[in-house]
């Protein structure tokens, strides 16, 4: 099932365009994970899809509702946590949850258990009844999170979560979100802490500029930037040779040598790769390393980046 | 009501029995000094010889705190609750709460106001008792209460309009609103203060039709609370829209209209002459308000400009464009307003028996002025985009369009005509009988339409490069 679709969007701010002509497309139960560097226009898709703001031109469409006439009914179901948010601070966590509750129209009998659920999942069941205003930083991301799952939306806008918070912060974070991808919500997530989206989203979308320079799953775009996989290799001695059996064999690019480890490019299957193996061994080469080295999404981030 | 989510986050905050017993500490230490003070001045001082002085000397004081608590006080409650959203970095999640706009209008103005209706409503039943005491008819008092209570929504209604059509993170800018709201208001409490111990007996009258004061000026207020209820309602449900349609304004314009000539009505069909024509400019001049003041409230910013070239480029397929863009802009809302506004001054004209020539000639000064202005207003807002700074230009050049005059009067003694270059000084002058010379008031709308050459060339200008930009997207 589609849950949102954007055509053509452009938003500008007087002479400035944050957003040029951006087409995206989500369906149910996908994680999108919108990677930019700062500026790249993330926030301002995000508060468009959130009907937060309206776009200059072009259209989306959120569970079948047009954003530009039927943006309270989608607000309903859409969950939007804003890059610098708080909540209300002089309410302790108890109180704000039902605060929510109520305006979300949740059944009365279920309020209470709904608010332990929650607290729970956001590991602040501890600190029901203490101000939001004497929360950390991390616990109020968190307690944020909770706010969208009282509402129980179909799909979930977060506009750089993690941002601000220290490591811990980050982990207690990511387990939540974590969560949520694996109970097959739709998300939304935008960052530039590109380890922060690893393993988190299903799809990705980079922006630069205001443009979505690539879109699709993650393994598909990995695929597409990186048909050549990256090979490391660790010996015991006779690197420099090593090195030069490896630029001999078909489809090889040498990246480094350093010490007594060699990275290259290699376009290979698995049998061929297994070939080399065999015939460094057979040279003589004593390899107690042989393995692919995994790229991550700053990995992908980059090589993206160095294309445009 | 209580069962509005607004209203319960507000209360959760504020009836905390630390927070709760402080508020009604001090009202109940308010109230015991109220009482402390006339009483010792009963005792001690001559005035108060009768009982029945030291209850309307209470009465009167009890009044003054209720006009505090619920025009003052409640304002400011009401004026904040945005502002402490957007300060607090929570107006995201207000904006996202899915519940009705009158709901959320509900939950403000009584939520944020709790503790001050609960002071409100013990002040009332203070006042009956006092009231009663006094003698005064329970009829009057419930005209007393009408009034107050219209006055409060009003008020309380309007700050909280201001504060969500437009939006910052000043803390102070409602500050402006409520002082604004309270000069404007003072005259009507300063009749109401002098003559409390017989307002049942001061009448007024709406066209022909003759009431109580108090009961008049409720209904007044109720008018109007009604259409900033209906603002919030929209800015609430339309949040990128202007806080005027352009029917509404229209509509707002002719209501105006319709009010301000019920209430000089009875002054503009005395058959006593000498003070018509006076009257008739302060009529003018009040209904000019709206024309000055909707505007405002109801620009069309340029981003609107663009995003309707786009609806018109596909409507129209790139004819008349232009025309159809004017039409859109805010240009055309002004003109509207300013047209009504003529139907209005033309027909008081009339109904007084004035000579309608030189009025229309007064007229048309007034709307050069207008114009002029207009134009400015525009040219910020097809220009700020470029620079965030031209509104402080243009700002600049109305300051000096209305003050240089006044100053080239003072010293220039010989031409003692200056002033009536500036639409400040013309508007004393509408008082001051020195229009007589009609060379100097064609020179006056002569120059001002010179003037609007400029802004006029400017302002195409700025909608050519909109649909170039409209047809390169």
């Amino acid at each position: 099932m589609q849950i949102l679709q954007a055509n053509n969007i452009r938003k500008e701010f007087g002479s400035l365009v944050a957003i040029n002509n951006v087409s995206l497309s989500l369906e149910q139960g996908q994680v999108l994970g919108l990677i930019g560097p700062n500026g790249a226009g993330k926030t301002t898709l995000l508060r468009i899809l959130a009907t937060v703001l309206r776009p200059t031109k072009g259209t989306v469409k959120t569970l079948g509702y047009d954003s530009a006439k039927e943006y309270l009914r989608i607000r309903k179901h859409i969950g939007y946590l804003p890059d610098f948010f708080n909540l209300y601070n002089d309410l302790t966590l108890h109180e704000c949850l039902e605060f929510f509750a109520k305006a979300y129209q949740v059944d009365e009998d279920l309020i209470p258990q709904r608010i332990t659920d929650m607290l729970k999942y956001v590991e602040l069941e501890h600190k029901r009844n203490d101000f939001i205003r004497h929360l950390s930083r991390g616990m109020v991301q968190r307690m944020g999170v909770a706010v969208l799952l009282i509402q129980d939306p179909e799909l979930f806008l977060l506009d750089e979560p993690a941002s601000g918070l220290d490591p811990k912060a980050r982990i207690q974070l990511r387990s939540v979100l974590k969560k949520l991808s694996n109970e097959g919500k739709t998300i939304i997530i935008s960052s530039h802490i590109l380890t922060e989206l690893s393993g988190l989203c299903s799809h990705i979308s980079l922006m630069n500029k205001g443009n979505i320079v690539m879109h699709g799953a993650v393994d598909e775009i990995q695929q597409k930037v990186f048909s050549t996989k990256v090979i490391c290799v660790s010996v015991l001695e006779n690197c420099q040779r090593a090195a030069q059996l490896i630029k001999e064999f078909p489809n090889t690019e040498i990246r480094t040598v350093e010490g007594n480890e060699i990275t290259f490019e290699i376009t290979a299957n698995d049998t061929e790769l297994a070939a080399l193996n065999s015939h460094l061994i057979s040279a003589g080469i004593k390899v107690f390393n042989f393995g692919e080295k995994k790229t991550d999404l700053e990995d992908l981030f980059m090589e993206i980046s160095t294309e445009e | 009501m209580l069962n509005n989510p607004l209203i319960l986050r507000y209360r959760y905050n504020l009836m905390r029995p630390r927070k709760f017993w402080i508020y009604v500490t001090v009202y109940v230490s308010v109230i015991i000094l109220i009482l402390l003070l006339n009483y010792i001045a009963y005792k001690q001082r001559e005035m108060f010889t009768r009982p029945i002085n030291f209850s309307r000397n209470v009465f009167l004081h009890l009044t003054v705190l209720q006009i505090l608590v619920l025009c003052l006080l409640s304002a400011i409650n009401s004026g904040s609750a945005i502002k402490q959203e957007v300060i607090g970095n929570s107006y995201d999640f207000f904006r996202m709460l899915p519940i009705s706009a009158s709901k959320k209008t509900i939950g403000i103005l009584v939520g944020k106001n709790l503790i001050m209706l609960l002071f409100a409503a013990a002040n009332f039943l203070l006042l009956t008792i006092f009231g009663i005491y006094r003698q005064i008819n329970m009829l009057e008092l419930m005209q007393n209460f009408f009034a107050l209570i219209c006055i409060s929504l009003f008020i309380n209604s309007t700050v909280l309009l201001s504060s969500i059509n437009k939006i910052s993170n000043k803390k102070s800018s409602n500050t402006a609103v409520i002082i604004l709201l309270c000069l404007l208001l003072s005259p009507l409490l300063f009749r109401y203060f002098t003559a409390i111990d017989k307002l049942g007996e001061i009448t007024s009258k709406f066209y022909t039709i003759e009431m109580p004061s108090t009961i008049l000026v409720g209904l007044v207020m109720l008018y109007f609370s009604c259409w900033s209820i209906a603002g919030i309602l929209r800015k609430f449900t339309l949040e990128d829209e202007p806080l005027f349609s352009r029917i509404r304004a229209f509509l707002f314009m002719l209501g105006f209209e319709f009010v301000c000539l019920g209430l000089f009505y009875t002054y503009l069909t005395k058959e006593n002459t000498t003070y018509i024509w006076p009257v008739n400019y302060l009529y003018w001049l009040i209904s000019l308000l709206p024309v000055l003041l909707v505007p405002l409230g109801s620009l069309r910013r340029f981003d609107k400009y663009l995003e309707h070239s786009g609806l018109i480029q596909d409507k129209s397929g790139g004819k008349n464009m232009m025309i159809r863009m004017l039409m859109y802009s805010n240009l055309s809302l002004g003109l509207g307003l300013f047209s009504i506004w003529i139907v209005g001054a033309v027909g008081t004209t009339l109904i007084a028996g004035l000579k309608l020539l030189p009025c229309l000639h007064i007229i048309l000064v007034l709307f050069s002025f207008y114009l002029f202005l207009f134009l400015l207003l525009e040219l910020k807002v097809v220009y700020t985009s470029l620079s965030n700074k031209a509104g402080l230009l243009l700002g600049f050049i109305t300051a000096v369009y209305i003050i240089l005059p006044l100053i080239l009067e003072g010293i220039l003694p010989k031409h003692n005509y200056f002033d009536l270059f500036s639409p400040a000084g013309f508007i004393f002058s509408l008082f001051r009988e020195s229009l007589k010379r009609i060379d100097i008031r064609n020179s006056i709308w002569i120059t001002n339409f010179i003037l609007c050459i400029i802004p006029i060339l400017l302002i195409l200008k700025r909608h050519i490069y909109i649909l170039n930009m409209r047809r390169k997207m």
